[in-house]
């Protein structure tokens, strides 16, 4: 019993120095987020709003130097990289009319162009008076702000393969339930 | 009179609240999830799924370790029904994950289980709750070489 507590113990921490070793170098974003194809959200909203732009802005600023914008190949760039895509966004415009306003992302962590970790995260908006693009900025901003303190755990910057998950913050807090 | 309806509605709603928020840890069998045809015909042929320990041949590519936590609906069904179509969830967003990137095959494949419980060979952990059922599952995506 006590070579497991040791066992798991010496785990955690080894699992913190990794952690704490590729959280040093900043971790490398694309400087807009894109979209995965045409079929995601509408002509307008792709062609006229910033708002993926914007929310790297936001993540930058909210990571507080642990996240830098590059031109970079984040496949073949080395140390830690993020990678993200829209994979969904609903903002058409009419306020209440039409309805709730979601964007949904998907992000992988990659370390030395190896996937360590990834999640997918969908953030909602029920504002009035609102048009598309700001109400996209806004969830823009809500997810930044989400991805930040994601990236502050160490526990998200490795591969948790047999390590002590985090009660599945790390993906989706609220999963998309009522998939059939 | 007013004031005890009151409190009785205000009862059944934190009863139902809670029977709602209540969740428990289950384990299932993986290959009862995946026997039905319904099953079969969601997954997709072109990636091949690897589970634990089970031998794969050396790959070419190694995409990483990809996680997939899938919720579905478990109103009106029973525990296992709803962890089973959260298992089949999750095991196509790890395909489609394998997919995204050229991949053909996802190893090594295990369950999560959120509250560090052991999880028997042969079984998925899922989080049964009221309202939804819970799986969490990692697997390395890769690419194998052509089969002969």
């Amino acid at each position: 019993m006590q070579l497991k507590h040791r066992l798991g113990a010496a785990l955690a921490a080894a699992s913190f120095i990794v952690a704490a070793t590729a959280a040093a170098e900043p971790i490398k974003v694309a400087r807009s987020v894109p979209y995965k194809d045409i079929s995601v959200g509408t002509a307008d909203v792709r062609q006229e709003c910033d708002w993926n732009t914007q929310m790297i802005d936001y993540l930058v600023q909210y990571s507080r130097g642990t996240v830098v914008a590059t031109d970079e190949n984040l496949d073949t760039a080395p140390g830690m990289a993020l990678k993200l895509v829209v994979v969904g966004i609903h903002t058409a415009g009419g306020g209440a009319f039409s309805g709730p306003k979601w964007v949904k992302i998907r992000g992988e962590l990659l370390l030395n162009g190896k996937v360590i970790n990834n999640f997918q995260k969908t953030s909602h908006s029920m504002d009035l008076f609102r048009g598309s693009c700001s109400v996209a900025n806004k969830m823009g901003k809500q997810l930044s702000g989400w991805l930040a303190k994601w990236l502050r755990k160490p526990a998200n910057l490795v591969d948790d393969e047999g390590i002590a998950d985090d009660k599945g913050d790390t993906a989706a807090d609220k999963p998309d339930a009522a998939k059939q | 009179m007013r004031q005890s309806s009151k409190a009785i509605a205000m009862l059944g709603a934190a009863l139902l609240c809670g029977a709602a928020a209540a969740s428990k840890l289950e384990t299932f069998p993986v290959d009862h999830a995946l026997a039905p045809e319904a099953a079969a015909q969601k997954l997709r042929h072109s990636v091949r799924l690897f589970w634990g320990a089970q031998p794969y041949p050396q790959p070419e590519r190694d995409v990483g370790s990809f996680r997939a936590d899938e919720a579905s609906n478990s109103t009106n069904k029973s525990d296992q029904d709803a962890c089973d179509r959260a298992l089949l969830s999750a095991l196509i967003f790890l395909q489609a994950s394998a997919e995204d990137h050229g991949a053909n095959a996802v190893v090594a494949i295990h369950p999560i289980s959120a509250r560090q419980q052991p999880i028997p060979a042969g079984q998925y952990a899922c989080d049964a709750g009221g309202i939804a059922a819970r799986v969490m599952l990692r697997g390395r995506v890769v690419k194998l070489p052509a089969s002969p």
